[in-house]
Order: C-alpha cells, then sequence, then structure tokens
C-alpha cells in the first residue's frame, strides 16, 4: 500500500487522505457551483460522442493500433476508408455498437462478422459502381 | 477514396435530434451541429521523418482530425497530418480544405482550440470534468 494525495483518485491499492474533512468537502462536490461549470458539464456531455468514435473506431479495426509497414499514402488511405467502413456498418447493420464490441471480443464470432461486413460493403460498391456508370452514359 | 467522400458527408444544416429533444441541451447548443477533435494513430514512417513526426507522448503518430455528429456518424476526416502538428492547426487546414461550417452554426470543440467563429470551446480556469470526478467519488465512498 502507498500514501499518495488526492490527485490520485483512481488507482487502486493506495490509501488516500480522507475527503470528507473541512479542508476538502468544497472539492468533493459534484455539482457545478457557477454558470460557467454548468456550461462546461453541458458541453463535457456532448463532446463526450467524438472520445467514445474514435474508442469505437480502435476497437473496431485493432490495424489502426498495429502500426503497419505500408507507406504513408496508403496508411493515410487505410483510416479515410476506416471511417467510411464505420458510417456504413452504423447505417447498414441492425446490431448496436456495444453489442458489435462485446461479440468482438470472443475470437470465433468476429471473424465471421467481418467477413459478414465485408461481403456488405461490396455489395454496396458494385451498386454504387452500377450506379455511376449509369449516370455516365 | 470516391466511396468514402460518399459516406462521409457533412450534415444537414438544421440542429440535431439529439440536442433539439434534450431539454437540457437544447438552450446552450441549440446551433451545434457535432463535435470534432483529433486524435493520433500509430504510424510507421520512414527515419527521416521520424523526428517530425513524433507527437508530445514519444510515440510517432499521424495526427487525425475527425469532426462527428451527435449521433455517431464520421462527417469529416482529415487524415496525414504529422504528429508533432496541433490540433489547431490540423484544423485550420482541414476548414481550408473543405470542412465548410454554415454561417451562424458551429461544432463543439475541447479547450485544446481556439474560441473562434464556427468552434466553442469551454470556459478555461473552470473546473470541466465534473461528471468523472463524481463517478471516481462514487467508487471510492462504496468501497
Amino acid at each position: 500500500m502507498y500514501i499518495s494525495n488526492i490527485s490520485f483518485p483512481d488507482i487502486q491499492f493506495e490509501l488516500i487522505p480522507c475527503r470528507i474533512g473541512k479542508t476538502n468537502i468544497r472539492k468533493l462536490s459534484i455539482r457545478p457551483r457557477t454558470k460557467e461549470e454548468l456550461f462546461n458539464l453541458r458541453h463535457s456531455q456532448l463532446l463526450n460522442v467524438v472520445e467514445r468514435i474514435f474508442g469505437i473506431l480502435k476497437r473496431k479495426f485493432p490495424i489502426l493500433k498495429a502500426q503497419p509497414e505500408y507507406p504513408m499514402q496508403s496508411q493515410v488511405k487505410i483510416v479515410l476508408a476506416l471511417t467510411g467502413l464505420h458510417n456504413f456498418i452504423r447505417k447498414k447493420s441492425t446490431q448496436s455498437e456495444i453489442a458489435f464490441a462485446s461479440q468482438q471480443e470472443s475470437d470465433g464470432q468476429s471473424c465471421t462478422l467481418g467477413k459478414f461486413f465485408a461481403n456488405l460493403f461490396y455489395l454496396y460498391y458494385k451498386n454504387y459502381i452500377n450506379k455511376n456508370e449509369m449516370t455516365r452514359y | 477514396m470516391a466511396l468514402q467522400a460518399e459516406i462521409v458527408q457533412l450534415p444537414a444544416n438544421k440542429c440535431p435530434k439529439e440536442v433539439e429533444t434534450n431539454q437540457k441541451l437544447y438552450p446552450y447548443f441549440k446551433d451545434a451541429l457535432g463535435a470534432f477533435d483529433g486524435t493520433h494513430i500509430a504510424a510507421h514512417v520512414p527515419s527521416s521523418r521520424v523526428a517530425s513526426d513524433r507527437n508530445r507522448k514519444g510515440q510517432v503518430s499521424q495526427n487525425v482530425f475527425a469532426a462527428c455528429t451527435f449521433d455517431m456518424y464520421f462527417s469529416y476526416v482529415l487524415a496525414g497530418w504529422e504528429g508533432s502538428a496541433h490540433d489547431s492547426r490540423v484544423l485550420q487546414d482541414a476548414r481550408s480544405k473543405g470542412f465548410e461550417i454554415p454561417e451562424g452554426k458551429y461544432y463543439l470543440g475541447d479547450a485544446g482550440y481556439a474560441l473562434k467563429k464556427g468552434c466553442l470551446t469551454p470556459y478555461r480556469g473552470v473546473r470541466y470534468h465534473l461528471r468523472e470526478h463524481y463517478l471516481s467519488c462514487t467508487k471510492y465512498v462504496y468501497i
């Protein structure tokens, strides 16, 4: 057990000073006290959507963490393509994101799921090409 | 890439449903279209470029700027900036490359961005992560 101060509230096996003391009671209150703090609270509620979307993207496509040895140009394209794929999956999939993430954890399922989405994406792509060719002529 | 441009599109110029139906959020953010932020994605670069691609945490990465709507769709992505670039500089570049914010509307950004037209940032010097603090407190109390 280590003794530390309140700036490390989350770490386990640490002895944190008692927060209910007179000096720390104001820090403990979680309600916003001023209008600026209330604004910041509402702001953080909405802004966390972008943090979540990055988390989902990196978890869904582990290649983003893998540092692949492709030319820089391809690495940029990979990121762009995967964001497109994310939007596509969200639009077409009937599963919720949480269900998808939990299914990814069990290894056997993730492969088939990936193939399923790849097929869907391919169909959509073919459709898109056909549409474009139709408009061209 | 053409397909990506078709799927990842800027949102319609109206109040999103998530904000419109939420009475707590509507008065503050009725003109918000979405939120944007930058993230770092690990990259493999030639040794001549390693110095400029190293980010402030010491890893070699590319800086990816992304804007998204509140229903979790990407609406604009700009990848390929070196990891040493600051988020606000990437935003400046994105806005010159087709990330258009309509007049009178704005996106939400974090404290790393400057408070400019089209970007709403939180108040500085005031507590921000109230909710997270709350969670850690409850954990502590219940244990």
